[in-house]
């Protein structure tokens, strides 16, 4: 029987003087120096490899609501800061950086429909099931004052939701139909409608801030013009949208999250045909929010699941999902354009990541320890 | 003639108001009699005509009677009928006229305004009246306002098409993001969101009972609260300097810029001097100063030193190079002519011989280094053991001087310092010593290499012989031999050689012949000797390369691949059907005419390795790459071309410079951690937005629209 013995040949690995190099086994075998087309090519398949591995894209959850997160807002001028509405009529303030609640307040009997924040960051305003219109300071009471709203306006019908003007002290809210009011004023400086049904929501272009754009419950998306106090144009797609959200770059560029799983970005000038159709959702499409790059959007759907969306792809970049997240009612993509907030049904908020594989904490500097292990290595070689 | 009559009170109520019919339905048959007993009264009546308005004209009275009369036959029909109300009509004129029941059923056709002008033409007076009918006539009717529903869609299509418009200014911007490189968004500076204590103060109260009290603490200690803790005038004359500090600082400027003018003037003085004296009593003391310095550097700062002297040598080489201390200047033949006579001009002259003799004296430099010395030692080392004592005879160490060596050596072998080598390119010193060292190889070496060739050529000689098929290959290996080994044949042979050797030769040239590889024939000079032992050496190669793979024929397998991939190509395929239209039988032999392929290779199909005699390239179609291919042209590429081009472009470091690599892998999108990205704005990217605010206009126009809106709608309306 013939034993196989690895064997080596001296010549190879000992060197014949102290001076002389040290010999380093290489293998030749053109098959592991391929050229430079495979060569990246394997490059890119493991860098698309590790960013999976490397992939968590969850970060914290933001417990303490008692009936589910029916929207958000973020804060103006604070990273940190962010509001949500819940469906028992509860507004909470949170600190993300501790993660903690910050300031609890009962705005609304029934819903917070909708909720909104100044562009100064001062104060906030939220709409309710109970038809009124409520703005709050943002800093809570002073010592031994109560809480409550700065104004409150009694409306005669129930506010779906509300907007914010960019830059003016207005804001626009919806219903049986779009209202613009000034801050100073209890009643509605112009009223818009074109159709009978309910709008659901409203939103002004944060670049050319006259414009609005709602949808409504017959299927169609209505813009209007604030400023000539008219609706420009509809749009009737084949199911309900159930938000619009501005592309905060591009001013003519909008998307809509519609009932038939699909979001549509329109471009405002020709809304004969969607500019791209975003395919991936398997259920309703409940909320969108651009990334302030405007590159980027986030949605939320009922099929429980949260999906990034490149602006120009019909699929999506990124799907989140828990096993305890249910249906997902709101979903903000936060100003640095960094991470991503969603609001459930399951009471919960939830922070994830906008780029999952991204290391956001910053490379501890070469301390002390560090150098030592450096020269620990440099002494074995 | 009739008396003129009065009309009926009672009637002209019944007639003119009729909304009161129903209140008076049942005082109606009673009043109609009572008018019936009227009328007959009125023709008893005296002529009243002075109380009362007349009708126009006298003609019209006798209709006006028969038409009272047809109504008063109505009235009594209308009594019993069901048709009792009639529509009114206004019989004559009246003071109680109503707006609303104008009618002009009497004269039985409309008023028209011409027939009214026409009344008026005789009228002198009525000059103004004319001209103001005439006005209206010219202008034309108003028309029907739009209803509601059109109205609003066209003020939406206005809107629209005006908010469109508005929004158009931004496609150049979103188009340059779009295909941007990259967007970085952390340029602009935000300002610093730390309000200054004051203004945190301007609105604070002291709440708290601990605030309170350190509040009053403050008020004790007579400390500021509300106040500004610094006034602006303050700050502002924080900031200033002080007079004393300025005007010091002033009258520095003043004294510098004195200064720099003084020297200016000066030196444009100097330079206007012609005076030769003056220039050179000049440029003696500077040459002085120059020397003092300089020895005193020495002293302090040697290497300093080192560097002026540097500067003196640059300087004398300078005036070595120009002409300037020769003799033949005008100034020298003019001093040579006075030298006899002038003992000053004959100093001077001297002097200037002087300098010349100093600045043309070349200066003895030793050897460079060590090394050289050392080579040069081996070297005549080498030559005495060769037996070489002709060259050492001449001088007791040759090598010592170089300037000697360069130039006995070409003399002593004038045969070799013409033939280049081309292995040595170098400084001259080295070529000539090989030089040497070959003149004593050859000799010794030629003989057993030309031995060599001649025994190398006799098999290939009877190989040849043997069969042109092996031949025929042996060539296109030797070729695709020739190709591998990294020295291209470029130089002919040249024909010195001995006839054995040139025979061989033929026979190679013969066999690229073959192969049709055309090598280009470059005409060498007069250099036989070298150039063939370069050629030898290389044969030599090839052969050991041909014996070493003897056993494996690599190239013939190639080439017979090569052969199976061209025929798996060609679709020439035998659709005969054999016994087909022949006779058929024991012995008959089916004839190659008639048994022509019927498929034939299309004309225009060409392999694209048809030239390439060392390479396969197949034309399938790869079904596994065919996945990684780009369906669509990706956005900004316009040709195929350009994309295939950028693909074929590695990104890696490996294969790029760093900055090249930094900048191909550059993010898209560059954002920082913590910064705010705000909506784009109209500022920002250089347009102007409006200076009122959406709020504003919407207050100052409800319904938003303009005249030329209007205009624009009353267009769109027509349309």
């Amino acid at each position: 029987m013939k034993v196989k013995m690895l064997s080596r040949n001296p010549d190879d690995y000992v060197r014949e003087t102290k001076l002389d190099l040290q010999r380093v086994p290489r293998n030749y075998d053109p098959a592991l120096h391929p050229f430079e087309v495979p060569r990246e090519y394997v490059r890119a398949l493991n860098a698309t490899k590790l960013e999976r591995v490397f992939a968590k894209p969850f970060l914290a959850s933001l417990d303490g609501h008692r009936d589910g997160v029916n929207c958000l807002a973020k804060h103006p001028k604070s990273l940190s800061t962010v509001l949500s509405g819940a469906c028992d009529g509860e507004v909470k303030i949170w600190n993300l950086t501790t993660r903690k609640c910050t300031r609890t307040i009962q705005a609304h009997e029934g819903f917070v429909r909708g909720i909104c924040t100044r562009f100064c960051g001062t104060s906030f305003f939220t709409v309710g099931d109970d038809k009124t219109v409520k703005q709050w300071k943002m800093d809570g009471p002073g010592y031994g004052e109560e809480e409550e709203p700065l104004h409150t306006i009694l409306g005669k019908t129930v506010y779906t939701g509300i907007d914010h003007h960019w830059k003016d002290a207005a804001f626009a809210t919806c219903g049986q139909q779009v209202d613009i009011w000034d801050e100073q004023r209890t009643s509605p400086v112009c009223s818009m409608t074109w159709g009978f049904d309910s709008i659901s929501s409203v939103k002004f272009n944060p670049i050319e801030t006259f414009l609005l754009g709602s949808c409504a419950s017959d299927r169609n998306i209505v813009l209007y013009d604030m400023r000539q106090a008219t609706p420009l144009k509809k749009v009737i797609l084949d199911m309900r949208t159930n938000t619009i959200c501005w592309n905060p770059m591009e001013a003519f560029i909008f998307t809509a999250a519609n009932e038939d799983y699909n979001l549509y970005t329109f471009d405002m000038r020709a809304l004969d045909t969607p500019v791209m159709v975003h395919l991936d959702h398997v259920s309703a499409v409940l909320d969108v929010d651009y990334s302030p790059t405007g590159k980027e959007f986030v949605s939320a759907s009922f099929d429980k699941s949260v999906r990034i969306f490149p602006v120009d792809k019909s699929q999506s970049r990124e799907v989140y999902h828990t096993k305890r997240m249910q249906h997902v009612i709101c979903v903000k993509w936060t100003s640095d354009s960094k991470y991503i907030m969603c609001g459930s049904d399951e009471m919960n908020i939830r922070l994830w990541k906008a780029n999952a594989s991204e290391k956001l904490v910053a490379e501890p500097s070469p301390g002390p320890y560090r150098e030592h292990l450096h020269h620990k290595t440099l002494e074995r070689v | 003639m009739e008396p003129k009559m009065r009309q009926d009170p009672s009637l002209k109520s019944r007639a003119f108001r009729p909304r009161e019919r129903k209140q008076a339905a049942t005082m109606n048959v009673t009043r109609n009699v009572e008018g019936l007993l009227a009328l007959s009264q009125q023709e008893q009546l005296v002529d009243m005509s002075n109380s009362y308005p007349l009708s126009a004209s006298e003609d019209e009275e006798d209709s006006d009677g028969e038409r009272k009369c047809q109504k008063l036959l109505e009235a009594i029909s209308a009594l019993g009928g069901k048709n009792r109300w009639k529509l009114a009509e206004r019989s004559e004129a009246s003071l109680k006229v109503s707006e609303f029941s104008v009618s002009s059923e009497g004269s039985g056709e409309n008023l028209v305004l011409s027939d009214l002008l026409g009344a008026a033409k005789k009228l002198p007076l009525l000059t103004v009246v004319k001209k103001q009918l005439n006005r209206v006539r010219s202008k034309k009717t108003v028309e029907t306002p739009l209803n509601k529903e059109e109205a609003e869609r066209t003020l939406r299509e206005v809107a629209f098409s005006r908010a469109s418009h508005t929004l158009s200014k931004w496609d150049p911007v979103v188009v340059k993001n779009r295909q941007a490189e990259q967007l970085v968004f952390s340029m602009e500076q935000e300002p610093s969101a730390v309000a200054p204590l004051e203004h945190m103060f301007s609105g604070w109260k002291a709440r708290t009972p601990l605030e309170q009290d350190v509040l009053n603490l403050l008020h004790k200690n007579r400390q500021p609260v509300t106040d500004p803790l610094l006034t602006p005038v303050e700050k502002a004359s924080l900031k200033a300097m002080s007079l004393e500090e300025a005007k010091i600082h002033r009258a520095e400027l003043q004294r510098a810029r004195a200064l720099q003018s003084y020297y200016e003037a000066r030196a444009r003085r100097e330079k206007k001097i012609k005076s030769k004296k003056y220039h050179k009593i000049v440029k003696k003391g500077k040459a002085k100063k120059a020397q003092k310095e300089c020895e005193h550097l020495l002293k302090a700062n040697p290497n300093v030193a080192l560097e002026e002297v540097g500067k003196i040598e640059k300087a004398r080489m300078m005036e070595r190079m120009s002409l300037k201390h020769q003799d033949g200047g005008k100034w020298a033949k003019s001093k040579a002519k006075m030298a006899k006579f002038d003992p000053e001009a004959r100093q001077a002259r001297q002097e200037q011989l002087a300098k010349n003799r100093v600045l043309t004296q070349k200066l003895q430099v030793p050897p460079e280094s060590e090394e050289e010395q050392e080579c040069l030692a081996e070297v005549a080392t080498l030559f005495a053991s060769e037996g070489m004592s002709d060259l050492s005879d001449n001088a007791p160490n040759p090598w010592m001087s170089r300037g000697d060596k360069v130039q006995t050596e070409p003399e002593q072998l004038p045969e070799l310092g013409a033939h280049e080598f081309s292995k040595s390119e170098g400084d001259g010193r080295p070529v000539v010593v090989e030089d040497i060292l070959w003149k004593y190889c050859e000799p010794r070496e030629f003989p057993r290499k030309r031995s060599e060739l001649n025994h190398n050529a006799k098999p290939v000689d009877r190989q040849t012989d043997k069969d042109s098929n092996s031949l025929k290959v042996l060539s296109e290996s030797m070729a695709l031999s020739q190709k591998l080994s990294h020295q291209p044949r470029k130089h002919e042979m040249s024909s010195v050689g001995i006839v054995k050797e040139k025979r061989e030769k033929q026979q190679m040239i013969d066999l690229q012949n073959l192969l049709s590889i055309k090598t280009p024939a470059v005409k060498s000079l007069a250099v036989p000797t070298i150039e063939e032992l370069e050629g030898e050496v290389e044969r030599d190669h090839r052969q050991l390369i041909k014996e070493a793979f003897a056993g494996d024929d690599v190239i013939r397998d190639f080439l017979k691949d090569k052969r199976e991939a061209v025929e798996a190509n060609e679709p020439n395929l035998d659709l005969t059907l054999p016994g087909w239209g022949e006779w058929v039988g024991a012995g008959l032999k089916s004839s190659t005419k008639k048994r022509r392929p019927l498929l034939k290779t299309p004309e225009g199909s060409q392999r694209k390795d048809k030239n390439l005699p060392n390479v396969i390239v197949s034309e399938k179609r790869n079904i596994l790459m065919a996945g990684h291919q780009v369906q669509v042209l990706p956005l900004p590429f316009t040709h195929y071309q350009q994309f295939e081009r950028t693909i074929q472009n590695p990104v890696g470091a490996t294969w790029n410079t760093q900055r090249a690599f930094q900048k191909l892998t550059i993010p898209k999108v560059s954002t920082k951690p913590g910064h705010i990205i705000k909506p784009i704005k109209a500022e920002n990217v250089g347009y102007r937005s409006s200076s009122r605010s959406d709020l504003s206009m919407l207050q100052s126009n409800p319904k938003g629209l303009s005249r030329r809106d209007y205009k624009q709608m009353r267009t769109c309306a027509a349309d």
